[in-house]
């Protein structure tokens, strides 16, 4: 009875102290491998650098698009400066996708395991799990909205790939496209006490006529939770069937006035 | 009933502009005009993914509902709102980025209560 009480008091040291205090606990004391080896990224993170790659911070990162990929997004640019928001498939709740979802202005939690790093968004309230387990890409990875995530750690970095995106996302809000063929990395690490970066790299043979990066910071926040991000709770900004986004008014109907 | 209009300078706009364009493109509003607009509140929606203002103007003698798009409750339930920040009835200011067809619409940008309570976004 008292060897049992003992174990169970090691267990709890071990977890409550994510693996730091063992003292007093013998040599079998049960550990957490993947929080006591690995850096804390407990908490919620909030970005700080906005939510559009090609202006993290507010910086110009003009991304080097080929011809046939620069003029898909004159047509979504121009048309917006006109004031027509084009067809923007989080305006009707479908989800942002990767890369997306990483900057989107909502808080991001990290949970650390031995086979998997689990991201959580809040924004769409989307998850996506990160094989750490050594395991590779499927070769027949059908395209999805966060594709398919494999990583490593590099020392105290975590390093992730995500390939097998669909084509029908944007990389970001201001209507910037990409192909099938687009490969996220992300190198994670703590920058600070309460500081982490992500150094984004995006390669797309057929979008982007070399390697596209840019780093991602972020801010802890011990005290925030994640809320509820339910997108058809009261959507008013659906996009209309000729692929505007619409503004309805209280009664439901479309105030623009054309639509 | 006051209703007006004027140019601003840029830099405080693209400031302004940035944090609620998370669920869509923010287009269909001008982000180079500020409006302020003197009404009564006549409800606040406090959901997702964006929070509404139904605020109602005098204008030329009649009534003119107006739809201010605000940032999400868990944007703002961080910076210290709630669904209480607005009641119905309240008498207030608001300052928006109109739409730019001139439809009855606008994103927020702060509000001036009559009793001189003051409730910003990204500014305050």
């Amino acid at each position: 009875m008292r060897q049992r009480n003992s174990v169970q008091l090691c267990v709890i040291l071990a977890l409550s102290a994510m693996g730091s205090i063992t003292a007093g606990c013998s040599a079998q004391t049960p550990q957490t491998p993947a929080a006591a080896a690995h850096p804390d990224f407990g908490g919620l993170w909030e970005d700080l650098d906005g939510f559009l790659y090609t202006r993290p911070g507010g910086k110009p990162n003009p991304p080097p698009l080929t011809p046939e990929f620069a003029a898909l997004y004159k047509v979504v640019t121009d048309a917006a400066a006109a004031g027509h928001p084009v067809n923007d498939p989080t305006a009707n709740c479908v989800w942002p996708g990767v890369p997306r979802v990483i900057v989107a202005p909502y808080p991001t939690e990290f949970l650390i395991d031995t086979d998997r790093v689990t991201i959580i968004n809040e924004y769409m309230s989307q998850v996506r799990r990160v094989w750490t387990d050594g395991r590779g890409h499927p070769a027949d990875q059908e395209p999805s909205f966060n594709g398919h995530s494999i990583g490593h750690w590099e020392g105290d970095t975590l390093v992730i790939e995500t390939v097998g995106l669909r084509e029908d996302t944007m990389i970001e809000q201001s209507g910037l496209p990409h192909s099938s063929e687009l490969k996220v990395q992300e190198r994670i690490r703590l920058a600070g006490p309460d500081a982490l970066e992500n150094e984004i790299t995006m390669i797309d043979p057929r979008a982007f006529t070399k390697p596209w990066t840019t780093t991602i910071h972020f801010k802890r926040h011990r005290d925030w939770h994640i809320l509820d991000y339910v997108c058809a709770e009261n959507n008013r900004n659906p996009v209309s069937a000729t692929g505007k986004t619409l503004t309805l008014g209280s009664d439901g109907q479309p105030i623009d006035k054309e639509h | 009933m006051k209703f007006r209009t004027g140019l601003t300078l840029g830099l405080s706009l693209a400031l302004s502009a940035g944090s609620s364009l998370a669920h869509h493109s923010f287009a269909m509003f001008d982000s180079a005009k500020e409006t302020v607009l003197d009404g009564t509140i006549k409800e606040f929606q406090w959901t997702n993914p964006h929070t509404w203002i139904q605020i109602v103007v005098k204008e030329g003698g009649k009534d003119v509902e107006y739809s201010i798009e605000a940032n999400s409750p868990n944007i703002l339930s961080r910076r210290g709102w709630s669904k209480a920040s607005f009641n119905p009835g309240d008498r207030v200011k608001l300052k928006v980025h109109p739409m730019k067809d001139g439809s009855k619409g606008g994103s927020f940008l702060s509000a001036e209560f009559a009793d001189g309570r003051k409730l910003g976004d990204t500014i305050g």
